[in-house]
């Protein structure tokens, strides 16, 4: 593999220096312009406010609360965070009310968008009832119009006011509500958001923030143990996940019990199931978006959490006026747990992950034109054999050691930059080191070592009133040197066996792998009810020097605050895998493959009780997709397969802060992924096709602290190739199964309850919450697969994770 | 290598499952192990050049002496693994019609063909169908499985082992095969010395056993009336075994290594604590490899002793092979 750029390189190299050595431009705020520029935004103004009393035993106290609230396009409170606690009762009343605030939405050029802002909301224990012209309208806190939030306690003698932030001067821009973010709409028309708020409380996930993108609509089940992400019926290995938009390798420790990232520094995630914008390529599945949060600079904050599964820490806080740090670092417990009771149980061959994972992130606000976020994180996983005598020679005749290690370490830098108030910059350069090996005895070796540089640059020009103008470098340049010992890989979809082919070979690898892309895509709004996002992307893929031009289209049509109609069509590329298109192990001449995206999705929006309904359907095909040879005859690997997903989505969701101490999930999805291997044979099922996939996620907050979640799933079972015979191969000492008709069989109906109970205490400023979050109730068994005995004539189910209670405590200071 | 990640998970599900049921050291019918290339001008000789004469004799573990066996054979120049499984790249070249097996070993007389007729192949297969307890033995190509014919079919298999031949114009010297006949066996007791274990020199009873033990050749093996003990099985290889060689490591090119011996054990009653035993040739010079078995549980043990038949087969990864095999009897004796 040598360093090819060609043209498309060169073009990329050229683009990235443009943006890095072009100072020429001015600088402005993100959401605040200042007065003499003219209103291209506006930040959210508040035009429902909710007053709530003082809490009980407290009526005599006075207490201020700065929230963090999202605002969504419709207006609605998405999220509300405490940035600076007035007391746990108080900051309870708070959120509480702001919850059920109802804004007019922050605008850019004219078009609704999604803002945060700060918002302090003050409990007074006062006899006047505050000056009208303290809350003037336009600081997004109160709307002394209205009536509410001033005088309409309970109580005669005491009032609530609301008052503008105490460091803010009580001119018009200060209270512009200093801090509000102005966030472009999504430009993925199927995209679907969690906040952090929500994401970590959902149950089953043990508060794991991720973890809870399992359950939206598109996203199949994986069998336990196997960690990965399969959104609409794409193999694994064709969506990618993105933390503050460079890829990361994985998105699950091993045996996929716990995310890679700490879900205490996480802003939100989006998820788009297809369709995705051109800033994202090189993948025709689905995109996952984590993203960071800046570290809080109201004082230092930290929390400890210990369950049976893993342990974890953070700090976080302030250095500086401009400076602010988090780090968090957590470890696997869970085999020291099973180790213990292995031991004691005298089980004799026992395997559990091992992993640790950590997270540094630093931003730095030098003036109010520039941010830069520094972003240190990595993992590492294991699977340790944790009680063995010999046991790693207990697989037939093969010798030596059965392992799998995988860790990567990232080192990120991301700077965003104004020039002037129509144009941004978003610069991210990542850079740091992959390293997976595993070895199957002396039949499988792998070792491979991968030091990614990640860059993307990225401008956002405002052409005119309603056409802003995107255009990006998205390169990744991947120094690597694998060496592999073994078969040759066979087709690892589609294949019950494994599919190796050939005699014990391998070779090393050392080269560079370079895969450049230049993106553009034009967001225009027509008439403010249509928002058409018309995009290409040209990618250039080193591995096989070829390169593909995608052009992608998505709108949406709102028809009313509540309804609105969403579609999408697109080309989406992908390279092959390295094992199918390496020198010497696959078919170096392979070409890319294609997929057509195309999706229409409707939502129904009913903001007084915070209700989100959404109905999806899709079609997916893919073209020019890598399979085998018939008996893996040379070239190994052709692009002659084909593949179609279709299906229907529908998504309910109660968001936080409703009528009802309720929010949650609903979602079904109905689907069919199929896939032909070769031209002429038949249509056969996808491995993970999953017909029909229904979650239940409802969160109760119960009061006094207490909040009782629970979620339930009920999903199809995976299909499976059943074994219908065996040959003794005697050299081996082995049975080889003779596999039946390609998943041709399927198993059982998979269901399962996982129930969280937490209580919050309140010490002070600090906070501690106990959990109880139990996978699995009513444990149920759920058939994950088939064991056979030695010559395949007998076998047992494989069952799913038992009941497991997981105990927690989690302090927060 | 995303798809890794899956394999060991499932591996690790399958650690536990796999424990539910019964291990392969268990033998509880006819079972073919391994087989054993002989040649004729050089016995101890593991690969055979072409145009040699060689008999190949398959390890026949039979519960039922009595019991019928029917096979057919075919031999051929072997292809690539395909999936794992192994095929016929040319024609082949020895063919023996199924028909009932003859008393004795099951064996093939082979003339390896010469080198101009197998070409660039270094390798042969030899494909053999049996039925255990009735029947002829048929194989549907298609499906590569295997049934018996006849009124009263018995169960139908298919094996397959590649022969590696002999280069005869290679300086390193070719494959031998290990020898465990001649070695020592010995039953580590606790509290006890080792007790000698010596190869059966009859046929065993199969009822009563405990009437006919006591000699080195049939020990008696006591097992305590509540709860179990595991016994330590023993056996102390040859040195000459492991013998060195020059491996061609698909990354790292020629490396002067060691033979591995794998030792795969089987009993007809009790359980070992794993399948198969290893003396690694780069790792350790021990010669003793030790496994432990579990006898059955006093209830299950008959008040005349059961009979223990226990095999060793051994493979030292190039295609040599070795069987060995002991006899005892397993009486319950005092707490």
């Amino acid at each position: 593999m040598r360093l090819r750029l060609g043209l498309p390189g060169a073009m990329a190299l050229a683009l990235f220096a443009f943006g890095a050595t072009r100072p020429s431009f001015s600088l402005a705020q993100d959401a605040a312009p200042p007065p003499s520029a003219g209103p291209t935004s506006s930040p959210p103004r508040l035009t429902v406010f909710v007053d709530v009393p003082h809490p009980p035993g407290h009526e005599e106290e006075e207490a201020a609360v700065l929230l963090a609230i999202v605002v969504a396009t419709d207006g609605t409170v998405e999220s509300v965070e405490v940035v600076e606690t007035g007391g746990a009762e108080f900051d309870e009343a708070a959120v509480a009310a702001a919850r059920q605030f109802v804004f007019e939405p922050a605008t850019r050029d004219g078009t609704p968008a999604r803002a945060r802002i700060r918002y302090r909301y003050v409990f007074e224990v006062i006899v006047e009832v505050a000056p009208a012209d303290e809350g003037d309208g336009q600081d997004g806190e109160s709307d002394p119009d209205d009536g509410e939030g001033e005088g309409e306690g309970d109580d005669p003698d005491l009032a609530v006011a609301v008052v503008p932030p105490t460091e803010l001067d009580d001119d018009e821009v200060a209270t512009f509500s200093a801090e509000g973010v102005v966030e472009p709409p999504p430009r993925d028309a199927g995209s679907r958001t969690i906040t952090s708020e929500v994401l970590r409380r959902i149950p089953g996930t043990r508060g794991d923030a991720l973890r809870a993108v399992e359950l939206l609509p598109g996203v199949g089940r994986p069998a336990f143990g196997q960690g990965v992400l399969i959104v609409r019926g794409a193999a694994p290995g064709d969506s990618q996940v993105f933390l503050d938009g460079n890829p990361v390798p994985l998105l699950y420790h091993f045996g996929g019990l716990t995310s890679f990232f700490n879900s205490q520094l996480l802003d939100r995630i989006t998820f788009v199931p297809g369709n995705f914008s051109v800033r994202y390529g090189r993948k025709i599945g689905g995109i996952l978006e984590v993203e960071p949060r800046d570290p809080r600079t109201d004082g230092y904050h930290g929390f400890i959490e210990v369950s049976v599964i893993d342990a974890s820490l953070s700090l976080e806080g302030p250095i500086g006026d401009n400076f602010a740090f988090a780090i968090a670092f957590r470890r696997s417990l869970i085999d020291l747990v099973l180790g213990a009771v292995a031991s004691s149980a005298d089980i004799n061959f026992l395997t559990a992950p091992v992993y640790y994972d950590y997270q540094a992130i630093a931003t730095w606000r030098p003036d109010a034109e520039n941010r830069f976020r520094f972003l240190v994180y990595g993992a590492t996983d294991q699977l340790r054999l944790l009680t063995s005598s010999d046991a790693s020679d207990d697989v037939g005749s093969t010798s030596g050691s059965f392992g799998f290690e995988q860790q990567f370490h990232r080192f990120q830098l991301s700077w965003r930059h104004l020039y002037g108030e129509h144009v941004q910059q978003d610069l991210s350069v990542g850079f740091g080191l992959n390293i997976t090996q595993f070895g199957f005895g002396n039949l499988v070796r792998f070792d491979g070592q991968f030091w990614p540089v990640q860059i993307r640059n990225e401008f956002r020009v405002d052409v005119a009133e309603n056409i802003h103008l995107i255009a990006g470098l998205d390169l990744q340049i991947t120094p690597l040197t694998i060496a592999y010992a073994g078969p040759a890989p066979g087709q690892a979809e589609g294949s019950p066996g494994g599919g190796f082919n050939g005699p014990q070979g391998g070779r090393r690898w050392d080269g560079t792998l370079v895969q450049p892309a230049l993106y553009v895509e034009s967001d225009v709004t027509i008439d403010d009810t249509v928002d058409l996002a018309i995009g290409v992307r040209g990618d250039y893929f080193g591995s096989i020097e070829r390169a593909s031009a995608d052009p992608r289209i998505t709108g949406r049509v709102r028809f009313s605050p509540q309804w609105a109609l969403r579609a999408g069509v697109g080309i989406f590329s992908q390279p092959p895998e390295f094992t199918e298109s390496a020198p010497d192990l696959g078919n170096p001449e392979l070409g890319v493959i294609h997929a057509v995206h195309t999706g229409l999705g409707v939502d129904f929006r009913v903001p007084e009780f915070r209700l989100v309904f959404q109905v999806d359907g899709f079609y997916k095909h893919i073209q020019d997709r890598v399979v085998a040879t018939v008996g893996g005859q040379s070239p190994r690997f052709i692009n002659e397969g084909l593949g179609r997903i279709y299906g229907l989505e529908v998504a309910a969701r109660i968001e936080p802060g409703g009528p009802l101490p309720l929010f949650g999930f609903l979602s079904y999805t109905l689907m069919r992924s199929e896939r032909q291997d070769h031209p002429g044979d038949e249509w056969r099922l996808f491995d993970f096709d999953q017909t029909h996939i229904f979650t239940l996620a409802l969160v109760w907050e119960i009061g006094l602290g207490f909040e009782l979640g629970a979620t339930f799933r009920l999903v199809s079972g995976n299909p499976y190739t059943p074994v219908v015979g065996a040959v003794n191969d005697l050299s081996a000492g082995v049975y080889r199964p003779i596999y039946g008709q390609t998943n041709s069989a399927r198993n059982p109906l998979f269901n399962r309850l996982d129930v969280r109970l937490q209580k919050r205490f309140d010490i002070g400023d600090a906070r501690l919450f106990l959990y109880i979050d139990v996978q699995n109730v009513y444990n149920a068994t759920n058939r994950e697969g088939v064991a056979y005995n030695y010559d395949y004539t007998s076998s047992v189910d494989i069952a799913g994770i038992p009941i497991i209670p997981a105990l927690g405590i989690r302090g927060e200071l | 290598m995303k798809p890794s990640r899956a394999v060991a998970g499932i591996a690790a599900l399958f650690s536990v499952a796999c424990q539910m049921l019964p291990p392969p050291s268990l033998v509880t019918r006819t079972r073919i192990v391994g087989a054993e290339v002989s040649i004729a001008t050089d016995p101890g000789r593991a690969w055979p050049l072409p145009g040699e004469e060689m008999t190949l004799s398959y390890f026949v573990l039979q519960l039922n002496p009595d019991e019928a066996i029917s096979a057919g054979f075919t031999a051929c120049p072997a292809g690539p693994s395909v999936g794992g499984f192994r095929f016929c790249a040319g024609a082949p070249f020895a063919v023996v019609p199924p028909g009932p097996a003859e008393l004795g070993p099951l064996s093939f007389d082979l003339t390896v063909p010469p080198a101009s007729v197998l070409g660039e192949t270094d390798e042969l297969l030899a494909l053999l169908a049996t039925c255990a307890g009735g029947g002829m033995p048929r194989i549907d190509m298609t499906t590569m499985t295997a049934s018996c014919d006849g009124d009263m079919p018995g169960r139908a298999e298919i094996s397959t082992f590649v022969i590696q031949l002999a280069d005869p114009e290679a300086t390193e010297p070719a494959n031998r095969q290990p020898v465990l006949t001649d070695e020592t066996v010995s039953v580590e007791l606790a509290m006890h010395d080792p007790l000698a274990w010596d190869p059966p020199t009859g046929v065993a009873p199969e009822t009563n056993c405990a009437a006919m033990t006591g000699t080195p050749s049939f020990p008696r093996l006591e097992t305590p009336p509540t709860g179990t003990r595991a016994l330590t099985f023993a056996f102390t290889s040859s040195a000459a075994d492991r013998e060195t060689y020059v491996r061609i490591d698909p990354i790292d090119g020629p490396v002067e290594d060691r033979e591995t011996l794998v030792f795969s054990h089987f009993a007809t009653i009790g359980s070992f604590e794993r399948n198969v035993s290893t003396l690694d040739g780069a790792s350790t010079d021990d010669r003793v490899a030790r496994v432990d078995w579990t006898p059955p549980a006093a209830t299950d043990i008959p008040t005349g002793g059961a009979t223990l038949h226990v095999w060793w087969v051994a493979r030292d990864g190039r295609g040599g092979f070795a069987l060995m095999a002991r006899d005892a009897c397993v009486v319950v004796g005092a707490e």
